[in-house]
């Protein structure tokens, strides 16, 4: 799975860090960042990206 | 085709008109069977008010997330001037409408950022045992009576404490800011409500205001490790965030931080008490704390009308086209329960999963504080079942008349003969249903 982060639009919820934290971590601004896409079953990642409240975050392939 | 500014289903008149009274009094006990009729037979409503209404999920999703829909153009015609209204009260208001939550873009990301990582879960892990040792601490204040309310004693206590210590803000404050919190979310942002009510709610902007500025000034001669001093050197840096956004910001973190966690630990407790196979499921299932939350969340959110937004050009919303310079509220508690997306909407189910409420909101306003809030809401719920039987109501409470969906108060007692250190779910008793 590859998942795509749009940085501008990110508004460091941390949305997608409570969904899946193995998958998902946030830089020092807390802006989102992928650490390991397959850290996680795809259906909650897959979750996490829907549950991202300004979607921004793309899973670009499965 | 799509009509312009009309409802296109057949509105019945008491519906109409229960819709105007949620929105003036809204102290209503189960507004949920009105809204559900609302959702279904009208949810893109005009009301009598002006205000439109949305109570869909996908359209109170897709209007917070359409930056055409202004948060900022909204909060303008908030502001409440009066005519006897004098400079210092002007200054308040201003500040107030420059804080985060009244914000478009670019402004707010350019402030929101500057707070976020502390409300992320690696900026709050520090805070952890802190946060721990406050729940425990005011639950160990409780453990010895019989009979008390859960709100004054246990809901307001904890996040009050929490975000006084993130601030660096001194607890012992709280006697004077507490109520001015309480009338600041008294305010009705749908029709200004009485002029009582809106005097009174800008005494508490001032005076939020002028305490701010006090402490602005203090800190600046003493900073600290909080983000009063983190927002300080912000605003000393010049382009990153002016005077008002600081004072007007801070107002916010004190409000928000409180009023809303406050009253959802009440709220989830009350559905607990209301589901008494569910509360006693809890407490046998620690583990299921973390979808307990999310569902005490969807079930009874504090958010009630929420904050307006204005359109900046005609927005077709369902299949109607809302005219520009409308204002919309989106009821996000009807949008927990709309069948299309939630499987049996009414049931309070702490095993529910994939649970996609919008008690956080959803697009940029999404809830700054939601880690922090899930934080606490988890931890004390996680202390409470595993320090306590389950509670029993002593009185059917009822709802503040506010902005956000709270109770007055929530007076429980210990089962008789149960020994407070110790859980024993067999002694319920079914008290309302």
């Amino acid at each position: 799975m590859k998942i795509a982060i749009n940085t501008d639009k990110c508004i460091g919820s941390g949305n997608c860090v409570f969904t899946a934290p193995d998958v998902f971590d946030q830089d020092e601004e807390g802006r989102a960042v992928v650490l390991d896409a397959s850290a996680q079953p795809a259906s909650t990642v897959v979750f996490a990206a829907a549950g991202c409240p300004v979607g921004a975050i793309t899973i670009v392939e499965k | 085709m799509s009509s312009v500014g009309t409802n296109t289903g057949v509105m019945n008149k008491d519906l109409a008109r229960w819709v105007v009274e949620y929105m003036t009094d809204p102290s209503i006990s189960d507004p949920y069977p009105m809204l559900a009729e609302l959702q279904t037979t009208d949810p893109v409503h005009h009301s009598e008010l002006g205000t439109w209404v949305f109570t869909r999920y996908a359209d109170v999703d897709q209007v917070a997330r359409d930056q055409r829909w202004s948060r900022f153009e909204a909060a303008q015609t908030e502001m409440g001037l009066l005519e006897d209204t004098d400079d210092d009260l002007a200054i308040a208001l201003r500040a107030q409408q420059m804080m985060l939550i009244n914000r478009d873009e670019p402004d707010h990301t350019r402030i929101r950022r500057l707070l976020q990582k502390t409300f992320t879960p690696k900026g709050l892990a520090g805070w952890m045992p802190r946060i721990q040792q406050i729940i425990d601490s005011v639950i160990d204040s409780v453990v010895d009576l019989d009979t008390f309310d859960f709100v004054s004693k246990v809901g307001y206590p904890i996040p009050e404490m929490v975000i006084c210590e993130l601030m660096g803000v001194p607890h012992s404050d709280h006697d004077l800011w507490g109520a001015w919190a309480s009338k600041s979310v008294a305010r009705n942002r749908v029709n200004s409500g009485t002029e009582e009510n809106l005097r009174e709610a800008q005494q508490a902007v001032l005076n939020f205001n002028h305490y701010f500025r006090d402490l602005v000034a203090r800190r600046r001669q003493n900073p600290g490790n909080d983000l009063v001093t983190l927002l300080i050197r912000a605003e000393e840096e010049g382009d990153r965030l002016s005077e008002d956004e600081l004072i007007g910001t801070l107002v916010m973190l004190i409000t928000a931080g409180h009023e809303t966690t406050a009253n959802m630990l009440g709220n989830g407790l009350y559905c607990l008490l209301r589901h008494p196979e569910q509360y006693e499921l809890l407490i046998a299932q620690p583990s299921l704390v973390s979808t307990a939350v999310e569902e005490m969340l969807r079930y009874e959110p504090t958010p009630k009308l929420g904050l307006p937004r204005l359109s900046t050009e005609p927005i077709q919303v369902g299949e109607i086209t809302i005219p520009v310079g409308s204002r919309a509220i989106m009821l996000r508690n009807a949008a927990n329960r709309d069948p299309s997306v939630f499987d049996d909407p009414t049931s309070f189910d702490i095993t529910r999963v994939e649970n996609r409420h919008v008690s956080f909101g959803t697009g940029i306003h999404f809830c700054l504080g939601s880690v922090l809030a899930r934080t606490e809401l988890r931890m004390t719920f996680a202390a409470l079942c595993r320090r306590f039987p389950q509670f029993e109501l002593v009185e059917i409470p009822s709802w503040r008349a506010t902005g956000v969906r709270a109770l007055n108060s929530l007076m429980v007692r210990r089962p008789a003969h149960s020994d407070a250190t110790e859980s024993s779910g067999h002694q319920r008793r079914k008290v309302i249903e």
